[in-house]
């Protein structure tokens, strides 16, 4: 009897254990919300009494009334630690100094003052899979991490402002995170945001500051340039003519090319096509005739993936089409670039060599990962993509037989006369400001210290391009000018002749160095990208430049009511009835016709006249 | 007054029990009962900068309109109910057809080993089966059409072809998951009275008559119980495998439901129409599990509660 009531206290007793421990859990949240509440009352109690007030208040915090009492460098609070934290500080201090001699040679040290008491910044951030290896790599060489690294040091030590990480994610995730911080309101200081619709919500709520004003009076003259150089891609961050958003901007001069492989087409003394119809004859030669010369028949003239209008957009250009786009046919007139004749020409070119088996047959399932598996197995002679193939999808295959190399031509067309290449504004997201946040400025500030780095700092490969990647752990993402891909490609080529590096900007430099660098897999995927030579991608792209063949995408602006509603379902059921054509299931007319129909089903003429009406009002670059 | 009394009394004696139930209907109030606010987004023009809880529109069932201006959605529809019903009837079938065989076995190791063998890929997930279906069903390189060629037939695009694709996903759905319907059934079987059978066989029944008279009937509330579970998936056809199988060559008769919703509010951040057609579906599954749980009631007198 006494034992059965001693087990039934025990069990009690552990069922309130239970209890009690689901409850923390929910407290446990509770406080971390409060928590955040209480940093973010200071500045959200000003907000709360009422907006206008508060901005006011806080615009008067910018005007920058007060004299300093100190000035930069502030003591620095991330110590570097590692095999190579000598480097670290000695790279740290020449850029520290160097930007502040600059700023106070050009006058202009006022924009990037900082701050005499320490200025919490809350931010957050995500990485990609390729940041982690980085990461690691910095974290035995200097000790940095995603809280602490060049980045939040240099912020520190120029500005005093401490940034602190709300929270960090995966890119994939990114987006979902934010808009769940949208939604229970709890926006960090300084954010970046990925999706255009959200920026115009957050505008529209009076969520963000708008950043004309503080760009005029904060920018520097090298970030003025930049944002002059894409003023075609910082249009986006546009809502109702006022700047809400400043586009973190990549460089839009991208085309897709495409690689042939030369030792197969030396095998079969073959000539590179200049035509699609020669296109047509070297794949069906690389499908059948046996390049590689094993006696089997196991290659395949073209891989591809299903997100096939990109990575067979160079056969596209070829006829002229360009699928997922808006564009101008004549003034003043938009099409969308799925709905032309060109385009069912190519693709029933596509469908042609589907039918005949030289596309491999199953790209419209696989990862980019099986692609690259094949590509290195030597089965494909022909792979279509943007200049980055050479470090992404080749590589392995030049560890494995280093004779086999790639070249890349131009998109070949009907007439063998090369046509135009589109370009799109090429964004990562947009850089915007809490409302409630006081000092908005700090975001500029931060720009312009990367800014800096790309354009007069001896040390800006090291901080900013190394590696080509050390930028992803900037907090205030990417900035690159418009034509970057270019002008790198042209300094170099510069450099190649004249073997002297010093006139060679911070990224061009950093790529001289992987280039030449130790990394026999790395140099020589950047030589082919960026190297001496004909066939790199990027003298195909220079190629483009000099004959002035290029053109931009027109709409460029907000999306209207009826874009957000119909625009996606658009672009997927036109990329899901062109595949089913391409893979046979579908004849093209019917297909086509059901597409067409489909389009206006969807209100794609409705959508035609708006884009029309905005460019007629705004647009200025065709 | 007495009446008082006894409720005190039998709570005092229960109080253990109602404290051990309660972390569980916690965490089912907090994770199940409290998002059920979420519903009121399907009637918003949601707005994610406005809030959860801030002012936004109400709309009414424009976003169910919405979702039916889609061109896609009646055959998404389509899709699920009939992915869904070959699921359903198939991981019904097949599981109580492997429980009755292994029953008949005399090796009582063999039988075990083939139960757990079967059991198994209940363990993996989507995503890692997904990749090794890529490798075994490739058309180029992988093995299954590997043999058919060999066979002198052509080969087949399992995963990228619209003829085949709602069968591969059957298929592959049943193999994963039978395992697990076998285990229970077969635990149901050992609940049947072994002298009935005796009973039986002295009647004169053999092998298939007692499956037939003994067996069956005693697996009856299970397979019920099973069926009245099963029917309120009807609009569910799996939303983990889809998703990592398909790909836009196979939307037309691969896109169900759940990965258009996933699709228009995670991928394309209209939460508005997701949300609609989340209730809708939802709407649906109950009406049919209480229609199932009914017809149970009036044909098979089974009660869940």
């Amino acid at each position: 009897m006494r034992k059965k009531q001693r087990m039934r206290w025990i069990a009690l007793a552990m069922a309130a254990v239970m209890a009690a421990s689901v409850l923390a859990g929910c407290g446990g949240n509770g406080d971390g919300g409060t928590d955040k509440g209480d940093t973010q009352t200071a500045a959200g109690a000003a907000a709360g009494a009422g907006g206008a007030g508060a901005s006011e208040q806080a615009a008067s915090g910018n005007g920058g009334a007060e004299e300093p009492k100190t000035s930069a460098p502030y003591p620095a609070t991330f110590e570097p630690f590692g095999s190579n934290a000598e480097t670290y500080t000695q790279n740290m201090e020449t850029f520290q100094q160097e930007f502040l001699d600059y700023f106070e040679e050009t006058g202009q040290m006022d924009k990037v003052r900082g701050y005499d008491e320490p200025i919490d910044v809350t931010m957050v951030r995500y990485y990609s899979s390729g940041l982690q290896a980085l990461i690691d790599s910095y974290k035995s060489q200097y000790g940095e991490s995603y809280e602490e690294n060049r980045f939040t040091d240099i912020i520190k030590r120029l500005l005093n402002v401490d940034i602190i990480f709300n929270w960090t994610t995966g890119e994939s995730q990114y987006t979902q995170k934010l808009r769940l911080d949208m939604a229970a309101n709890e926006l960090p200081d300084i954010f970046f945001v990925t999706n255009m619709d959200d920026l115009a919500g957050l505008a529209e709520e009076g969520l963000i500051w708008e950043l004309d004003d503080l760009i005029d009076q904060y920018a520097s003259d090298d970030l003025k340039s930049v944002i002059e150089s894409q003023s075609y891609a910082i249009q986006k961050g546009r809502i109702d003519g006022r700047l809400y958003g400043l586009a973190a901007t990549m460089a839009m001069d991208n085309a897709r090319y495409i690689y042939i492989r030369e030792d197969w087409m030396e095998n079969l003394g073959l000539e590179y096509p200049k035509t699609l119809d020669e296109l047509a004859a070297v794949v069906e030669a690389f499908a059948t005739q046996d390049p590689d010369g094993n006696g089997i028949d196991d290659t395949y003239g073209l891989s591809g993936l299903s997100d096939y209008t990109y990575c067979f957009g160079a056969i596209f250009q070829g006829f002229g089409s360009y699928p997922t786009s808006l564009h101008e046919v004549e003034r003043g007139k938009n099409v969308f670039g799925g709905t032309t004749e060109e385009t069912k020409e190519a693709v029933a070119y596509l469908t042609d060599l589907y039918q005949k088996g030289y596309i491999q047959k199953d790209f419209a399932s696989q990862s980019t990962a099986q692609e690259k598996e094949l590509i290195t197995q030597g089965k494909v002679g022909i792979v279509m993509g943007n200049h980055s193939l050479a470090a992404n999808m080749f590589n392995s295959l030049h560890e494995l037989d280093p004779s086999v190399t790639w070249r890349a031509i131009p998109a070949p067309t009907k007439t063998g006369e090369p046509n135009k290449l589109l370009l799109s504004p090429n964004i990562k997201g947009f850089i915007a400001v809490n409302k409630e946040f006081e000092h908005p400025e700090i975001a500029i500030k931060m720009a312009d210290i990367i800014a800096s780095a790309v354009y007069n700092s001896s040390v800006g490969d090291w901080w900013y391009y190394d590696s080509n990647s050390s930028y992803a752990l900037s907090p205030v993402y990417v900035f690159m000018p418009a034509l970057s891909n270019l002008e790198t490609y042209r300094e170099l080529q510069e450099a190649f002749k004249t073997n002297d590096t010093s006139a060679l900007s911070a990224k061009g430099l950093s790529y001289w160095k992987l280039m030449h660098g130790d990394n026999e897999a790395v140099a020589w995927a950047y030589n082919a990208m960026f190297g001496e030579g004909e066939g790199t991608p990027m003298a195909v792209l220079d190629s483009y430049f000099r004959d002035g063949n290029y053109f931009y995408e027109t709409f460029n602006g907000q999306y209207s009511e009826q874009m957000n509603k119909t625009y996606s379902s658009i672009k997927s059921t036109m990329n899901q009835i062109f595949l089913s054509i391409i893979t046979g299931q579908q004849d093209l007319e019917t297909g086509w016709d059901q597409w067409i129909e489909t389009f206006g089903k969807l209100k794609g003429d409705e959508i035609l006249d708006y884009v029309n009406e905005w460019c007629a009002e705004n647009n200025s670059f065709n | 007054m007495k009446g008082k009394s006894k409720w005190t009394r039998s709570l005092k004696k229960e109080l253990p029990l109602h404290m051990m139930l309660l972390p569980g209907v916690l965490l089912i109030f907090i994770f199940h009962y409290i998002p059920l606010y979420g519903i009121v987004i399907a009637f918003q023009d949601f707005k994610v900068a406005r809030g959860l809880f801030g002012p936004q529109e109400w709309i009414g069932f424009e976003n169910f309109s919405y979702l039916f201006s889609l061109p896609n959605t009646w055959n998404v529809i389509r899709n699920t109910v009939t992915i869904a019903c070959w699921k359903i009837v198939l991981s019904l079938i097949i599981p109580i057809i492997v429980a009755l065989l292994l029953n008949e076995m005399v090796h009582a190791r063999y039988k075990k080993v083939i139960q757990t063998v079967v059991y198994f890929p209940h363990f993996i997930s989507w995503v890692v089966l997904s990749g090794i279906m890529f490798g075994l069903l490739s058309p180029t390189t992988g093995i299954v059409n590997q043999i058919l060629q060999k066979l002198g037939f052509e080969s087949i695009y399992f995963l990228g072809d619209n003829r085949y694709f709602q069968g591969t996903v059957i298929t592959s759905a049943i193999w994963k998951e039978f395992g697990y319907g076998t285990i229970v059934y077969l635990a149901s079987l050992t609940g049947i009275d072994p002298t009935l059978y005796d009973a039986a066989a002295i009647d004169g029944a053999g092998r298939l008559k007692q499956t037939w008279h003994v067996t069956l009937p005693g697996m009856r509330t299970i397979i019920v119980l099973m069926m009245v579970l099963k029917l309120g998936d009807v609009l569910d056809a799996g939303f983990g495998q889809i998703l990592n199988l398909y790909s836009p060559v196979v939307y037309e008769t691969g896109d169900i439901l759940d990965t258009m919703i996933y699709r228009i509010g995670l991928a394309g951040g209209k939460f508005g129409p997701s949300t609609a057609a989340g209730l809708l579906k939802s709407l649906v599954s109950s009406v049919l599990i209480s229609v199932s749980y009914w017809v149970a009631y009036k044909f098979f007198d089974y009660k869940l509660f």
